[in-house]
């Protein structure tokens, strides 16, 4: 079987499991996931909700969608799934207080999708919430990551169009810097 | 969304001067949509000013820079696809009143992505220089865009390497005219870095995996994109 994960994080209510639902073929399912370092995690905060759905391209070869906590102190919970992930949407609720540095210290939990894999980062509720623009987030990815360009997106989780929008794009980025190293090279 | 305070039609007019249209080599002169791209790109660097064009028997359309905002009396699907250009007009600098009170302005990007494809059908955009290269500088906000496929591809590509049209062409298996519409509307919008250079050979960039092989083209055909 091949597959391909795509990992979803954000903070509570950016709509990480809507956008999955959205997406998915299937029930997006919840899977309650154990706390196996408590010396290190709050007891209160030891089970946290992974979210799963999946597309199938054929009898043997699925993207499967995993909706992440995403902060660094649930790295244990899906360091698998990071070294298996090839990209990532990071969803920020624009609503959010200090949504701008929410997105940079999310995706601070994963430097290695930003530099070799794919990452996009998607801002919803901008219907309601329109400040602060999109230039905002790009400003400060840019200074926290100057040679790394993610697209930024406002978008709908709930909009099946934006959301495969935003999947092919991401495939796109991947698919791009992983088979083209030549590219690059010719146009140094 | 807040309302523009309306300003006398007198007074602002005034305010106002014609662009003549640029010409190609002192050549032809750049007509309908080409007319329109090279005002604005010739104004990219602006922070503030009002850009009026006038369409014959399609209304106006009303650019307002520092709000990176457009007006139009019809819906964005309702452009003309080869319009006439009556007269471009344009006040630059701070203080400008937009000369109408409009409610429902609509964002310039939406505006520049839809000339940008038409201005200059099968050649690049009259400022761009033949050998340049160019890498993506800002993705565009595509879930607010019109796109095809094949331009998800194209800027992926894009946003790692600095390549020629034609690169981009052979690279993405685009057709050529698609990639040189893509680059010249990015480059209006404000979106390309140049990287000037040497010619580059013709035909030497890797193709990415032929349309089934990849995992976009398998997602694409599994999503009936």
């Amino acid at each position: 079987m091949a597959e391909h994960v795509i990992l979803f994080a954000g903070p509570m209510g950016a709509g990480k499991t809507t956008a999955i639902s959205t997406l998915s073929e299937i029930a997006v399912v919840s899977t309650e996931a154990a706390n196996t370092e408590r010396d290190v995690v709050d007891k209160a905060t030891t089970t946290v909700a992974l979210d799963y759905g999946e597309i199938s391209l054929s009898d043997d070869e699925k993207v499967r969608l995993y909706g992440v906590p995403g902060q660094r102190r649930f790295d244990f919970m899906w360091s698998i799934l990071k070294e298996r992930a090839r990209g990532l949407v990071l969803l920020v609720n624009n609503d959010a207080p200090d949504s701008v540095a929410l997105a940079v210290e999310y995706l601070g939990s994963f430097e290695q999708l930003i530099h070799a894999g794919g990452v996009i980062v998607g801002v919803t509720r901008v219907d309601t919430a329109p400040e602060p623009g999109l230039g905002a987030y790009r400003d400060a990815l840019s200074a926290a990551w100057p040679t790394a360009m993610m697209p930024v997106l406002s978008i709908d989780p709930r909009d099946a169009g934006q959301m495969q929008t935003a999947l092919l794009m991401l495939v796109a980025i991947v698919d791009a810097r992983a088979s083209i190293p030549a590219v690059a090279e010719l146009s140094r | 969304m807040v309302a523009l305070a309306p300003t006398p039609r007198d007074s602002a007019a005034e305010q106002f001067v014609v662009v003549p249209a640029a010409t190609r080599n002192g050549g032809v002169p750049a007509l309908g949509w080409s007319r329109v791209a090279m005002v604005l790109r010739s104004f990219q660097a602006e922070t503030s000013g009002i850009v009026l064009v006038e369409l014959v028997a399609a209304g106006q359309i009303i650019i307002d820079i520092a709000r990176r905002s457009y007006w139009w009396t019809g819906q964005p699907s309702e452009f003309p696809l080869r319009p006439r250009v009556a007269r471009v007009r344009v006040a630059l600098g701070d203080g400008v009143e937009v000369p109408y009170v409009q409610e429902q302005p609509g964002k310039l990007d939406e505006l520049l992505w839809y000339i940008g494809r038409l201005a200059f059908p099968g050649e690049g955009a009259w400022w761009l220089m033949e050998n340049d290269r160019y890498r993506l500088s800002q993705w565009p906000n595509l879930t607010e865009l019109a796109h095809e496929p094949e331009d998800l591809r194209m800027l992926a590509l894009l946003t790692n390497n600095a390549l020629s049209p034609r690169q981009l062409a052979a690279a993405s298996g685009a057709q050529h005219d698609s990639a040189i519409a893509l680059i010249n509307t990015l480059d209006l919008m404000g979106m390309l870095t140049v990287v000037a250079g040497e010619p580059m050979p013709d035909v030497v960039v890797p193709e990415l995996p032929a349309p089934r092989e990849g995992l976009f083209s398998r997602l694409r055909a599994r999503l009936g994109r």
